[in-house]
């Protein structure tokens, strides 16, 4: 014990220095803006990186269900190539070169850090601003869609997924076109809820809902899930429908970030609409 | 009695001395690389004897008028508060063979002109490298700060030998 207080007391100028620097840096993290975000910036690099080297271990145990998926994917995708149609119309119509227009572009990328037992759920992927990734564009997987991406560092961008209690997607029925809005009660990553669908459809078990509109954040008809059950509520004449997402959440690892090349004529008009008011 | 003599020296150095930093000295930014500090020299100044804990808090007070002024909480006290635990060391490996004489006062009268300019020196230049490397907060662009730090200490160097230099004269005059 008295070797302790002649330490502290022998130290004394070298602690109260220490303690001095911690209060001073802490006070110039906490209230200037510039130090404040080269801090973050550099803490959240390090805590991506990190994260990013424990998932890539990881990612070995999944290769054998990775392969599974991309061949499957591979194998949709040989469908879609012009080669695998019969060519009926070009004789009759020939196409313009602006007929068909690149819309959207894809970016793959993997999940390095994910929560789903949250209620303000987040995924963090390994591409950033340098990767040409920018705010609210969509993210999807090969089962259907992910979410959207909300924040961007240079190397890393963190994706509000389906499951998240902030969430409200556009979601049509594929069969039918009617359309409401798709949530999340912050309860099972394995129920979505859908609102808005009016009670006169026809439903069934395993629907397909698709997202809805011609395509702004997402590809025209990306699936989002499919019916699981459904409760018609008497007071307001609407039905409230689980949905089973089309992806696995608690195994999402592959994903693809879409990027609208068109999305800047979209919200032009949108901010043109907006001057008229 | 003299500890109040000291005492009021001291304060009378401090408020001019702070008030021409924020006042004028801040505005002075020469090619967006030249910030002079005079300030410091209210800490060089403080009686030989005062113990390293001391120095800190009067280090931390004084950062603390020139951050209100500046709008920078912490940076300016970070620097003081390192130049306040050094100075002790300094001092002590700078010492005559004998040690300080009684009453000798740290102005470049009592410590002459090559003790008083490496003393001034060193302290300087660690308050100039904690200054603008904790104001840059990164080491991308090493140099750029790197540069400015070394610009900057010469700059608060020479004036306050000048500053040294200006009094002692005034002072061998009188006598």
């Amino acid at each position: 014990m008295n070797n302790l207080i002649n330490f502290l007391i022998k130290y004394a100028g070298a602690f109260l220095f220490l303690a001095l620097q911690v209060f001073c840096i802490s006070l110039i993290i906490s209230y200037n803006k510039h130090q404040q975000i080269r801090f973050f910036s550099a803490t959240n690099e390090m805590a991506g990186g990190l994260q990013s080297w424990v998932s890539s271990v990881g990612s070995y145990f999944e290769l054998k269900n990775a392969n599974e998926q991309l061949k499957r994917e591979n194998a949709a995708l040989r469908e879609l190539l012009t080669t695998s149609y019969l060519d009926s119309t070009r004789s009759f119509n020939p196409f313009l070169d602006d007929e068909f227009l690149s819309q959207f572009e894809f970016a793959e990328a993997s999940v390095v850090h994910a929560t789903v037992n949250k209620k303000q759920n987040y995924f963090i992927l390994n591409k950033g601003s340098t990767n040409g990734l920018v705010r609210d564009m969509g993210v999807i997987s090969s089962h259907g869609v992910v979410g959207i991406i909300t924040e961007v560092s240079a190397n890393y961008s963190t994706v509000m997924p389906l499951v998240h209690t902030g969430i409200n997607l556009s979601t049509a029925i594929r069969k039918n076109g009617y359309f409401g809005l798709l949530s999340w009660d912050g309860k099972s990553p394995d129920e979505l809820i859908l609102d808005d669908i009016p009670g006169h459809v026809e439903l069934e078990k395993g629907d397909t809902l698709v997202s809805q509109g011609v395509g702004r954040i997402f590809p025209k008809g990306s699936v989002v899930g499919t019916v699981e059950n459904w409760m018609l509520l008497p007071e307001s004449g609407f039905y409230q429908i689980r949905v089973q997402p089309a992806v696995d959440f608690r195994k999402l690892r592959d994903v693809y970030v879409v990027r609208n090349l068109l999305i800047d004529q979209i919200e032009d008009l949108k901010t043109k609409e907006g001057e008229g008011d | 009695m003299k500890v109040i003599k000291v005492l009021i020296i001291n304060a009378l150095r401090f408020v001019p001395l702070i008030l021409l930093q924020v006042l004028v000295l801040n505005n002075i930014n020469f090619t967006g690389y030249l910030n002079p500090m005079l300030y410091i020299l209210i800490l060089l100044s403080l009686p030989l004897e005062t113990s390293r804990s001391l120095m800190m808090v009067f280090g931390l007070i004084t950062g603390l008028m020139i951050d209100i002024f500046t709008r920078t909480p912490g940076l300016h006290m970070g620097a003081c508060v390192l130049l306040g635990f050094l100075r002790p060391s300094v001092l002590q490996s700078l010492a005559p063979r004998d040690g300080y004489e009684f009453g000798m006062k740290a102005n470049i009268n009592d410590f002459g002109l090559p003790r008083y300019a490496a003393y001034t020196g060193v302290l300087v230049l660690f308050h100039h490298f904690y200054l603008f490397y904790a104001e840059a907060f990164t080491f991308s662009g090493f140099f750029d700060t790197l540069l400015k730090a070394v610009l900057s200490s010469i700059f608060t160097f020479m004036l306050i030998m000048s500053f040294q230099l200006f009094i002692s004269k005034r002072k061998a005059n009188r006598i």
